[in-house]
């Protein structure tokens, strides 16, 4: 077959033809990958729940206009409270699933999104367990690291994904507080 | 041409890292460990081999006057298809190299084979040069992923090689992506001259 003219009608012809395929193709692609895209997710965060609290057999989700609050419940009693709640890092949002039991202690946290520089600012993902996990939180002390007067280890050559990321786990927990405060359970709201 | 000579053409002659040296921006993007560097050039070499493909089979129908645009959005479409694809069924790899993928529509190996090799030639060879194009990408990320991981963080594809305290940690960074594909480029240069 001999290669056809560059001629208006054969370039607006060519061009929609390919244009339309194209499209159609991707919406199909779309309408199949829809379910495993929500299902994938679905599990990410389920999992997340799991690593963050304490046992439970229900979860409450409330929206808060910082975050998402999960409250856990095993046997009808409240036994923690996870937020997920994000800050800006050093390169665009930092995203934390964090959780709470009902005395304040930081059970776990999970990095749910992040951008932060490879090898540097990636390393919150487990870096702050050591410091963080099983310490109790107030609200009127909030974490920070040693650079700022506080006593958390920021990651070497990392400072800003370092504050970044202890000011989410921060917020998480004042939003966690907040809503603890409504749920009259054993909570201690200093504001 | 013979079949075998298309794919290691891609993968030796004319290795889009090492050799053409196209591609160079995710190739220093995301070859900050072994696996994201393999990851990405698997991920290229599908665009590849579809495109090639796919605009061999049509480059008849293509008038050479829209032929960029025509190009562009069959690679666009691609690219986005791979995406969903990875999002649904391989989500940790799409977590870690999900903000390149859609970069390889502007990769310049894709749309440069499309100009060069399957706008000119037939659909199976074209699409044996986007197989060995694309393996050769791989093969030249991987090394250099492997170089910056080893000598970054002291590990290979995450098993721990040596101490993490003796990395230098300028090889995750951008800095150490120039200098270590720099050395390679040496090498291989030195090695072809003798040979």
């Amino acid at each position: 077959m001999k290669k056809i003219a560059s001629t208006l009608p054969n370039m607006l012809l060519s061009l929609t033809l390919i244009a339309v395929i194209s499209t159609g193709l991707l919406a199909w692609v779309k309408t199949i990958t829809d379910e495993p895209i929500r299902l994938a997710e679905e599990k990410k965060k389920t999992e997340a729940l799991q690593q963050v609290l304490p046992a439970f057999d229900t979860v409450e989700t409330e929206d808060d206009e910082d975050g998402i609050v999960y409250k856990a419940y095993h046997e009808n009693k409240w036994v923690g409270t996870a937020v997920q709640c994000a800050s800006m890092g050093f390169n665009g949002e930092v995203l934390v699933m964090a959780g709470f039991d009902s005395n304040n202690k930081l059970i776990d946290y999970v990095v749910l999104k992040q951008a932060e520089t490879p090898g540097l600012g990636t390393k919150m993902v487990d870096w702050f367990k050591k410091a963080l996990v099983g310490r109790v939180m107030h609200t009127n002390a909030p974490l920070k690291v040693k650079q700022d007067g506080g006593d958390v280890d920021a990651i070497t050559a990392a400072t800003i994904s370092s504050r970044a990321f202890l000011e989410t786990i921060n917020n998480a927990h004042r939003i966690a507080n907040g809503h603890d405060a409504t749920t009259a359970a054993t909570s201690i709201n200093e504001n | 041409m013979n079949k075998l000579k298309i794919v290691l053409n891609g993968l030796i002659k004319e290795n889009p890292t090492f050799v053409l040296m196209l591609g160079m921006c995710p190739t220093l993007g995301t070859t900050t460990s072994m696996l994201n560097g393999l990851g990405m050039g698997l991920a290229t070499t599908f665009v590849l081999i579809c495109s090639n493909t796919v605009i061999s089979a049509l480059k008849n129908v293509i008038p050479d006057s829209v032929r960029i645009p025509a190009f562009i959005v069959l690679i666009a479409s691609f690219v986005t298809v791979l995406e969903l694809c990875m999002k649904a069924y391989t989500p940790a790899l799409y977590a870690s190299l999900g903000l390149f993928i859609p970069l390889i529509v502007v990769n310049c190996i894709v749309l440069g084979r499309a100009e060069s090799f399957a706008a000119k030639n037939g659909v199976f060879d074209s699409m044996l040069d986007g197989l060995g194009i694309g393996l050769g990408f791989t093969m030249g990320l991987g090394i250099l992923g492997a170089v910056r991981e080893l000598l970054g963080a002291g590990t290979l594809l995450g098993m721990r090689i040596f101490p993490e305290d003796y990395g230098m940690l300028v090889f995750v960074l951008a800095p150490g992506a120039f200098i270590a594909l720099g050395l390679i480029i040496a090498f291989i240069n030195s090695r072809k001259s003798k040979a």
